[in-house]
């Protein structure tokens, strides 16, 4: 009756006629109406087909726009939906509907529309029994699905395929459906559905004795079903998870279950959920031998059975309980009552497995009534009945632990694979590490090789380095030996010249003042001879003076210069000398070269002006100009014409000096306007 | 097996990364040895170019007045020659 009512809600709204299939398959199960008999599920189809019509307006619609629509998509949608409104109240007439939506798939080529027709004719067959027929559709229309990628569809074929292989006993392939189904519902985030397969994943679980497994899927359930707002789903999962606990015997945890599920079916105005959730809340009461309760519980379950026209499935519950209820009371009217309103029910239903419930409950009341004989025939009866439908069981007891071993299998079969897996991983993850290993290995072997070669390299290349300065000092060392070999030389030559020219000037002047010389002409030969000895002396101790000295100051040349000039005041006495320097020079330093070449050139201008240019005054200024030395020697003399004049050996050499320590020499004269000799250093 | 295999890699690693580091130090040292010995090198070079130019300072002053002195002993030498004329010409006379 549950499925009743959310068929009805289903049917007002929009939704897509394959889904109402698809949930009316899950809360089929979700009921527990399982292995039932082919035609007690005729029954119930027949029953629930009544909510499945679609009124004539609506049909008539959709069967225009299924018609006349330019949208191929659209068209199969409503013959779809014609379909699913026409199945489970007409099934002969609901064929028409998917041979139309296989001929548009045939003339347009559209694998959209075989997969929606291939779901419906699944279910067609389905509903006429074909089982094995149904399963080739299903399987068909999941092929199409995944051309299509037509996931909802997909996923739609699965939970049917799972439900055919869970009402054939066959829970491992049901499992491996429901699971499929699952997984394409999360793909399209359809947490409605996910709802209804993991409620079913759990019952399935629960069916083959895995309590644990049952537990989490049917939890999961509630928890997506409270996030989709589910109410209907809410309460049916909180039914279910009541059983698992009354079967784990945590009653109380169990009768809290129900209560959250009549509260919601309540506030969703299921009547005969409320029945269906108080039959089985009665049964736990019953255990907690709260019978009281467990009657009052099951009088409102009956009320509403009897208020709504319950099928006949829950009323034997509920008529079944209460037979429970008043054998514990010891009430045997009331027991017989109801036992007697069960039997008329099962007789009806043809139902064994409630008959077989029936014949316990008067067995027991033969019992308590201490007719032996009646509960002995009674008893008979049902060891009987359930020898006849233990071979049921059997079939079903196969299926289960067939179901359990092919899941241990399977389990077994992904751990080597898991396990196979990992090793693979260790391998390749160990291979990896060697060959980093390896290349670091490499790149250190060729960084350390080239290290080597440069170090090697370096070590030449200083070595020629070093050589090549040892070799530029060794050349620097022979040629200053060279020089110093040179040096002492001369020295000695010139101290052998020194005592010669000194000889030579005794001689003449002995020659000249030893003897008695009239002739004015040898004298004037003579004195020009001494004369010029002692000029060369002079000279050379000037020579001696420079080169004895590592540089010299200002100041030395000043003196120097000085000296020479009182001489010459002393042989010149009418001509004027005036010397002048520059006091901030005389900190300055000169190399004796510098030193040498500048007095010589001062000392061979003021000869020159004493000598040639009948002048009466001769200065000598020295002074600072830029950072430089500018020497000026001027004389007041006759002066010359710079152009007439051949430059002789004397202003030449003294040219040549200047330039030879990087100066300027310069010659300004003028007729009878003197000459300034200019030196700039 | 695998693991002792890994196991004398990263101790080859490791003993090639101690010699890879002993190679870069002994080559920074060559390197500070080798700058260190060209600059002292360079320090004397430098010593003895400063002795190479004094020594050609009075290479020059010594070779200036030795040009000089050629100069001068060549006119000392004309006016001896001219004296020995003078007296040459004073005993022809006397005779």
């Amino acid at each position: 009756m549950c499925l009743l009512a959310l068929l009805t809600k289903k049917i007002n709204s929009n939704i897509d006629m394959v889904i109402i299939y698809v949930n009316f398959f899950v809360n089929f199960n979700e009921c527990k109406i399982k292995f039932m008999n082919k035609i007690n599920y005729l029954i119930l189809l027949l029953i629930t087909s009544i909510c499945f019509a679609q009124n004539k307006n609506e049909k008539d619609s959709l069967l225009t726009l299924a018609r006349n629509s330019k949208y191929d998509t659209v068209r199969v949608d409503c013959y779809n939906k014609l379909f699913f409104g026409e199945v489970f109240s007409d099934v002969k007439v609901s064929k028409k509907y998917f041979e139309a939506m296989f001929l548009i798939a045939k003339q347009k080529k559209l694998n959209y529309a075989y997969a929606k027709a291939f779901n419906a004719k699944g279910v067609y067959f389905d509903m006429l029994g074909k089982l094995d027929s149904a399963y080739i559709s299903y399987n068909t229309a999941i092929h199409y699905s995944k051309k299509a990628k037509l996931l909802s569809t997909e996923g739609s074929a699965y939970n049917n395929l799972g439900l055919l292989d869970w009402n054939k006993g066959d829970f491992y392939k049901a499992l491996k459906n429901y699971n499929k189904s699952l997984e394409l519902f999360e793909k399209i985030e359809n947490i409605n559905y996910q709802g209804n397969t993991l409620s079913n994943i759990g019952l399935i679980y629960d069916e083959i004795d895995e309590p644990k497994k049952a537990e989490f899927y049917l939890n999961k359930a509630l928890n997506i079903r409270k996030k989709a707002k589910d109410d209907y789903g809410l309460s049916v999962s909180y039914v279910n998870l009541g059983k698992l606990y009354e079967k784990q015997e945590k009653l109380d945890i169990a009768i809290q279950n129900y209560e959250k599920a009549i509260v919601i079916k309540r506030k969703i105005n299921d009547d005969l959920g409320i029945a269906i959730a108080k039959y089985n809340m009665s049964n736990s009461l019953m255990k907690l031998n709260k019978l009281d309760k467990a009657l009052s519980v099951l009088n409102d379950a009956e009320k509403i059975c009897k208020e709504n026209e319950a099928e006949s499935n829950i009323v034997e519950n509920v008529y079944s309980s209460l037979c429970q209820v008043y054998l514990l009371k010891n009430d045997l009217k009331k027991a017989k009552e109801y036992s007697s309103k069960l039997y008329f029910i099962t007789q009806k239903n043809k139902d064994l497995e409630r008959l077989s419930v029936y014949y316990k409950i008067e067995s027991e009341i033969a019992l308590k009534e201490k007719n032996f004989q009646k509960a002995y025939i009674y008893f008979n009866l049902k060891d009987s009945l359930d020898k006849i439908t233990s071979g049921l069981e059997i079939k079903k007891a196969i299926n289960l632990y067939e179901a359990k071993y092919q899941s241990e299998k399977k389990e077994k079969q992904l751990l080597l694979a898991k396990n196979e897996l990992i090793e693979k991983e260790l391998l390749i993850k160990k291979k990896n590490t060697q060959f980093q290993i390896l290349i670091l290995i490499s790149l250190a072997l060729i960084t350390i090789g080239y290290l080597i070669y440069r170090q090697q390299k370096l070590k030449n290349k200083q070595q020629e380095q070093e050589f090549q300065l040892k070799s530029a000092i060794k050349e620097i060392e022979a040629q200053n030996n060279l020089h110093e070999q040179r040096l002492s030389i001369s020295r000695d030559l010139h101290d052998n010249i020194g005592a010669q020219l000194t000889f030579v000037i005794s001689s003449v002047d002995n020659l000249k003042f030893g003897n008695q010389i009239d002739d004015n002409k040898i004298v004037n030969q003579l004195t020009k001879i001494s004369d010029f000895t002692k000029a060369t002396i002079i000279e050379l101790r000037d020579t001696i003076w420079a080169m004895n000295k590592d540089e010299f100051s200002f100041e030395d040349l000043r003196s120097r210069i000085f000296n020479f000039i009182e001489k010459a005041k002393i042989a010149k006495e009418d001509i004027g000398f005036e010397f002048k320097i520059d006091e901030k020079l005389a900190e300055i330093k000169l190399s004796s070269i510098v030193g040498i070449n500048i007095y010589r050139t001062i000392q061979e201008s003021i000869n020159n002006a004493i000598k040639y240019s009948n002048g009466t005054k001769i200065s000598v200024d020295v002074k600072s100009f830029h950072d430089k030395i500018q020497i000026e020697v001027k004389d007041n003399g006759n002066g010359f014409d710079i152009e007439d004049i051949d430059f002789g050996n004397g202003l030449n050499n003294m040219k040549k000096r200047i330039e030879e320590i990087d100066g300027v020499f310069e010659i300004n004269t003028l007729v009878n306007k003197g000459t300034i000799i200019s030196i700039l250093i | 097996m695998a693991f002792i295999m890994i196991y004398i890699l990263t101790l080859l690693i490791l003993v090639l990364i101690v010699l890879l580091i002993f190679l870069l130090f002994q080559n920074s040292k060559i390197e500070r040895e080798h700058l260190c010995n060209i600059r002292k090198l360079e320090e004397i070079i430098s010593s003895l170019h400063k002795k190479q130019l004094y020594l050609n300072e009075r290479v020059a002053i010594s070779s200036d007045y030795d040009l000089n002195y050629k100069n001068k002993l060549k006119n000392l030498s004309e006016e001896i020659v001219e004296l020995q004329n003078v007296f040459i010409s004073i005993i022809n006379k006397k005779n």
